[in-house]
C-alpha cells in the first residue's frame, strides 16, 4: 500500500516538475515572440515619461568593435519592448505596495543662499535704492548697466535640475496633436498625496535672469513696456509653515524679492507683476495641481488679474469664460517622478476658453511651418498623463493669435516656459495680437520680433524652479537680442 | 550582456535553451553552448573575445605539456609560464593604471597614466583557467586534449564573468558525460528564477534606496544625514548580497537546466557568528580558490604562527586587490584579515560558547561586515572618511526626513530583502514539505508541489516588469 502511494505521489512530482518547466517555458516562449518576433508591436515614444525611446543603433565597424553597437541593441531592445507602457504601469503598482507612501520625502532643500536684498540695493550708486514692493514701477530710466555697478554674474555653475527632452508628434482619434515635454520638476516631495517641488535656488541663473529681462527693457526703452511675472512653487503656497519649516523650504517671497533687486539693477524700465501675495490669499483654491508640477489654469487666472492691474486694462471675470473640462488628469510627479500613490488623487484638468477667440496658430518644427489650432482645447479624448498638453499645444517655439474684435494694432509678447502655457489664453481678449515664445527653443530676436510692432506689452512670465538652471538661462539669453 | 535584461532572457536563452533541447547528440549540444558563450562574451566588446581565446589556448597546451612530459622541472616550468602569462595578462590589463598612478605619485613617473578598459570576466577567467592547470600539475585531474573543450570551459556564459569560479575538476566529467532529468530542469528553473527576482526586483530596489541615501557623487555629499547614511549603507549590505548571490542562482540555475552541478557560491553569509564563518559563506570559490592555490602551497598554518600570519596577510592583501585596482579595496582585504586575526588570537572560540556570545557574534559579524561595506563601496578616501563622519553626525546632522520617509515607503520591500538573505524561506519550505510528507497530508503536500511549479514563471513575470523600466542594470560583481 504504502508502496502503492509512493509510486503515486512519484508520478504527481513528476507532473509538478513538468508543470514548472512549461509555464517558465511558455513564459520564455512569449517573451520571445514579443521580443525577437512581433517587431510592429514596438513602441518609438513612451507617453508615461514623455519621451522618445531609444533607436535602433547605427552598426558602423567602430561601434561593433568597441562594443557600442550591441549595447545599443541591449538598451533599444529593452526600451522597446512592446507593451511597456502597460507593464510600466504594472511595475509602478506593484512599487505601491512597498510600504506606506501616503507621504514621500525625497528631498529636503538645498541650494544657494538668498542674499539679503539691502545689500544689494546698497550697493547701487543710485539715491533711490528702493525697489518696487507694490506694483509701482519706478519712473527714472537707467543710467548703468550691470557692468558699470560691477555687479556682474555669479559665475559658479550648478547641476541641473531641469531636465527638457522632445518628441515627435502623436495622433489620437485622427487628430494630431504636437507636443514637447514640458519642463522636469526637479526634487519632489508628496505629502496626503500631493506633490510639491521643493525648490533650490540658484543665484548665479537668477542673476543671468535678471540681466536678460533687463537687457531687453533697455534695448526696447520708450518702444515696449516689459514686465515681469514671476511664478512660486506650489509648495510656497500651498503647504503649511511646519512643513516648509520641516523640508528647509526657502522662502520664495524672498527670492521674488531678489529677482526684482537684481532686475531693478539691470533696468529700470521693469514693471513687475506681484503674484505671490494673491495667489497665497486663494491658497485654498484649486491653484496648483496635485499631480504635476504647474499650476492650473485656475491659478494663472489670478496672476491674469494682476497683471491686468499692472498694465491698466480691465480683467474679465471668472463666469465670463467657458470651462473646459478635460476630465482627470495624472501629471509629471506621477508619471515622472514615479509616485504611483498619486494615482490615487487624480488631478482634474479644467480650462478656461478665452472670450474672443480661441483659434490660434503655431509653429509646428516637423512640418516647418505655422499650424492651426486651438489655445485652450478639450483634452478628454487624449491620455491620462497629457491634460496639460491642451493648453496652446503645449511647448511650441512660437505661436500667435489674433482678436477679431480688435483692431487698435495692440500687441502683447509672452516669452514663457511651459507654466505660461496656461496663462497666455487670457491675454488675447485684450489684444489684438498675441505672441508667445518659449524661449527654450525660440531662437529668433525678441527685441527684433517687438520692434514689429507698436507699442507691445512685453511679460516674462516664468515659474522659480524653472529658471533655476544655467543652461535655460542661456537660452533665455539667445532670444533676448 | 548581462543575465538582468530582457535581451539576454528572451533573445539569447530562450532561443539557446530550444536549440539545445531540440539537439540530443552530446557534442552538438556542446558545440552550441559553446558559440552561445563566444556570443555572450563577444557582446561586450568582441576585441576581448581574442584574449580569452588566448589564454584558454596557453592553458590547454600548457596543461597538455604538463601532463606530457615525465620531467618535473619541466612540469614546473610550464606551470611558471602558465602563472606568469596568466598573472601578467590579469595585471596589464586590470592594475596597470592603479600602479602607474601610484607611481605617479610617488615619483612623479609615468607623465601619463594609461587608460586600458578592463575586459569584462577577466577576473574569473583567468583564476578558472589557472586552477585547471595547478590542479593537472598536481594530478588531480586529467589534461583536457581537445583546446575547443577548454574554451568551453573558461568561456561557458553561465559563469565566464562573473563566477562563481568553477574548477575544471568539478566540470570535467560533465563537459563529456551530461545527463539531464527533469528533476535538474525544474531545479535549474526554479534557480534561475528565484535569482533573477532577487537581481532585478530586490537588488535593484535596494539600490535604488542605497544610491539616494549613501550617494556615489561628492556633490551630493552635502547633503547627506547620519541616519540616511546607516540606513542607505543597509541597503547596500542588502544589495550587494542580493546581486551577487543572484547571479550565482541563475548560473547554478542555468547550468542545472542543461545538466552541469556547479557548486554552490554563498550560503546565507549574514548568518554567520564570526568573521571567519562569514568568509565560509561568501563567495565560496573565491576564498577556496586562495585558500587551496595561495594560503596552503604558503604554508597556510603548518608553519608556526608566525607564518600563519604572513600567509593570511598575503591572502587577505590579495582578496582585496582581487576585487578591484584601487587602494580601498586592499583595505578591505586588510580590514578583513585584522579581525580574522584578532579571532583567532583572542575571541573566535569564545563566540561559540554559549547562546549569549553566539548571539553577540552575530551582532558582531554583522557590524565588521557592514563597516566592511562602507569601506568596499567608496573607492574615494575623501568620499570615505565623510560618510564614516557623517554616519556618527560628524559634519552633518543625524536626523534625516528623507531617511524616515524612504523607510516607511519601503517598509514591506525591506522586510522582504532582509527575509530574503536570510534561510527562512528555504527552512520553511523543507520544514513543510518535510512535515506534510511524514504525516502523510498529501494534499498539503502537493499545495507545495504545486506552489513550486506555478512560483519561478510569477517569479519570471514580476522581475520582467521590474526590468522594462530598468534598461541598464550591470552586476556589481561586473567590475571585478
Amino acid at each position: 500500500m504504502e508502496q502503492e502511494t509512493k509510486k503515486k505521489q512519484k508520478k504527481r512530482t513528476y507532473f509538478f516538475r513538468t508543470l514548472c518547466i512549461m509555464l517558465f517555458s511558455a513564459v520564455l516562449a512569449l517573451g520571445f515572440v514579443l521580443g525577437c518576433i512581433l517587431f510592429p508591436l514596438r513602441p518609438t515614444e513612451s507617453q508615461l515619461e514623455n519621451r522618445k525611446l531609444t533607436q535602433f543603433p547605427k552598426f558602423t565597424m567602430e561601434s561593433f568593435l568597441s562594443g557600442d553597437f550591441t549595447s545599443g541593441i541591449s538598451t533599444w531592445f529593452a526600451d522597446t519592448f512592446p507593451m511597456r507602457e502597460g507593464l510600466l504601469k504594472a511595475e509602478m503598482n506593484l512599487q505601491n505596495l512597498y510600504g506606506f507612501r501616503k507621504d514621500s520625502i525625497s528631498a529636503i532643500a538645498d541650494g544657494d543662499d538668498v542674499p539679503d536684498i539691502d545689500d544689494i540695493l546698497a550697493s547701487m550708486d543710485e539715491e533711490e535704492t528702493v525697489p518696487p514692493e507694490t506694483s509701482e514701477t519706478p519712473e527714472t530710466l537707467p543710467t548703468e548697466t550691470a557692468a558699470e555697478t560691477g555687479t556682474e554674474p555669479v559665475t559658479e555653475t550648478e547641476e541641473s535640475t531641469t531636465e527638457e527632452t522632445q518628441t515627435e508628434p502623436e495622433s489620437v482619434n485622427g487628430e494630431e496633436m504636437y507636443r514637447m515635454n514640458p519642463q522636469e520638476a526637479g526634487a519632489v516631495n508628496v505629502k496626503d498625496l500631493v506633490g510639491y517641488c521643493v525648490y533650490g535656488f540658484n543665484r548665479a541663473a537668477a542673476d543671468q535672469y535678471a540681466i536678460h529681462v533687463g537687457k531687453v527693457a533697455e534695448l526696447l526703452k520708450g518702444k515696449a513696456r516689459v514686465f515681469e511675472l514671476l511664478i512660486p512653487n506650489n509648495s510656497a503656497i500651498m503647504l503649511d509653515d511646519e512643513t516648509k519649516a520641516a523640508w528647509k523650504l526657502l522662502d520664495e517671497k524672498k527670492v521674488i524679492q531678489y529677482f526684482k533687486a537684481m532686475t531693478y539693477q539691470q533696468s529700470k524700465e521693469v514693471k513687475y507683476v506681484e503674484i505671490y501675495d494673491t495667489l497665497a490669499a486663494h491658497a485654498s483654491e484649486y491653484l496648483y495641481f496635485k499631480t504635476d508640477h504647474h499650476w492650473t489654469m485656475l491659478g494663472a487666472y489670478y496672476a491674469y488679474v494682476c497683471y491686468c492691474e499692472q498694465a491698466g486694462i480691465t480683467p474679465h471675470a471668472l463666469s465670463d469664460y467657458t470651462v473646459v473640462d478635460s476630465g482627470p488628469f495624472l501629471g509629471s510627479y506621477y508619471k515622472t517622478n514615479g509616485y504611483a500613490q498619486l494615482q490615487d488623487n487624480p488631478d482634474t484638468c479644467i480650462g478656461y476658453e478665452p472670450v474672443s477667440t480661441n483659434d490660434f496658430s503655431f509653429y509646428d518644427r516637423d512640418a516647418g511651418t505655422m499650424r492651426n489650432g486651438k489655445l485652450v482645447r478639450n483634452m478628454s479624448e487624449f491620455d491620462i498623463a497629457l491634460k496639460y498638453q491642451g493648453f496652446i499645444y503645449g511647448d511650441t517655439a512660437y505661436s500667435e493669435a489674433h482678436n477679431p474684435n480688435l483692431s487698435d494694432g495692440s500687441c502683447c509678447i509672452v516669452v514663457k516656459e511651459s507654466f505660461g502655457n496656461c496663462f497666455a489664453p487670457f491675454l488675447i481678449d485684450h489684444y489684438e495680437t498675441l505672441i508667445v515664445i518659449d524661449y527654450r527653443y525660440n531662437t529668433d530676436s525678441l527685441v527684433e520680433l517687438a520692434w514689429k510692432y507698436d507699442s507691445p506689452d512685453i511679460i516674462f512670465c516664468n515659474n522659480l524652479e524653472a529658471i533655476s538652471d544655467l543652461y535655460v538661462m542661456e537660452q533665455l539669453g539667445d532670444n533676448c537680442r | 550582456m548581462v543575465f538582468s535584461s530582457l535581451l539576454f532572457i528572451f533573445a539569447f536563452l530562450a532561443p539557446q535553451l530550444l536549440i539545445y533541447f531540440l539537439l540530443k547528440d552530446p557534442k552538438q549540444r556542446n558545440i552550441v553552448l559553446l558559440v552561445f558563450s563566444l556570443v555572450f562574451y563577444a557582446w561586450g566588446g568582441p576585441v576581448y573575445l581574442l584574449l580569452l581565446v588566448i589564454e584558454c589556448f596557453t592553458s590547454w597546451f600548457t596543461a597538455r605539456e604538463i601532463e606530457r612530459t615525465e620531467f618535473p622541472k619541466l612540469k614546473k616550468g610550464w606551470l611558471i609560464l602558465e602563472c606568469v602569462v596568466m598573472i601578467g595578462l590579469i595585471f596589464i590589463f586590470k592594475y596597470t593604471g592603479f600602479f602607474a598612478w601610484n607611481l605617479q605619485k610617488i615619483f612623479g613617473w609615468p607623465k601619463v597614466i594609461p587608460e586600458i578598459v578592463l575586459p569584462i570576466g577577466i577576473s574569473f577567467y583567468t583564476f578558472q583557467l589557472l586552477s585547471y592547470v595547478v590542479d593537472v600539475y598536481r594530478g588531480e585531474v586529467e589534461a583536457q586534449p581537445r583546446f575547443w573543450k577548454v574554451l568551453l570551459y573558461a568561456s561557458l556564459f553561465h559563469q565566464c564573468i562573473a563566477g562563481p569560479i568553477v574548477r575544471y575538476k568539478t566540470v570535467a566529467d560533465e563537459i563529456d558525460h551530461r545527463e539531464i532529468t527533469t528533476r535538474d530542469i525544474a531545479e535549474g528553473v526554479r534557480r534561475f528564477s528565484v535569482g533573477l527576482a532577487k537581481k532585478a526586483i530586490l537588488a535593484n530596489g535596494c539600490a535604488t534606496i542605497a544610491d539616494k541615501l549613501a550617494p556615489l557623487s561628492a556633490e551630493q555629499m552635502s547633503s547627506v544625514h547620519g541616519a540616511g547614511l546607516w540606513l542607505g549603507m543597509f541597503a547596500y549590505m542588502l544589495q550587494i548580497y542580493l546581486d551577487f548571490s543572484a547571479y550565482s542562482d541563475m548560473a547554478i540555475g542555468m547550468g542545472r537546466m542543461v545538466g552541469f552541478h556547479y557548486l554552490e557560491n554563498f550560503d546565507y553569509p549574514y548568518t554567520a557568528g564570526t568573521v571567519q564563518d562569514f568568509w565560509r559563506r561568501w563567495h565560496i570559490s573565491l576564498s577556496t580558490f586562495f585558500r587551496d592555490y595561495i594560503y596552503i602551497p604558503l604554508g597556510g598554518n603548518r608553519k608556526g604562527k608566525g607564518r600563519t600570519y604572513i600567509n593570511m596577510l598575503v591572502v587577505w592583501f590579495l582578496t582585496g586587490l582581487w576585487h578591484g585596482a584601487s587602494w580601498n579595496y586592499i583595505l578591505w582585504g586588510l580590514y578583513y584579515f585584522v579581525f580574522l586575526s584578532f579571532e583567532r588570537l583572542f575571541f573566535g572560540d569564545v563566540l561559540k560558547r554559549s547562546t549569549l556570545t553566539k548571539a553577540l557574534g552575530h551582532v558582531y559579524t554583522l557590524f565588521v561586515v557592514f563597516f566592511g561595506w562602507v569601506l568596499f563601496r567608496y573607492t574615494d578616501s575623501k568620499m570615505l572618511f565623510e560618510v564614516l563622519k557623517g554616519m556618527f553626525g560628524i559634519g552633518h546632522s543625524f536626523g534625516s526626513p528623507e531617511a524616515g520617509s524612504m523607510l516607511i515607503n519601503n517598509i514591506f520591500f525591506l522586510i522582504l530583502a532582509v527575509v530574503a538573505v536570510l534561510p527562512v524561506g528555504k527552512k520553511l519550505r523543507e520544514m513543510l514539505r518535510k512535515e506534510t510528507w511524514k504525516n502523510q497530508q498529501l494534499i498539503l503536500y502537493n499545495a507545495l508541489n504545486a506552489i513550486d511549479a506555478v512560483l519561478p514563471a510569477l517569479l519570471m513575470v514580476l522581475s520582467v516588469l521590474a526590468l522594462v523600466g530598468n534598461s541598464y542594470n550591470p552586476f556589481l560583481y561586473f567590475q571585478f
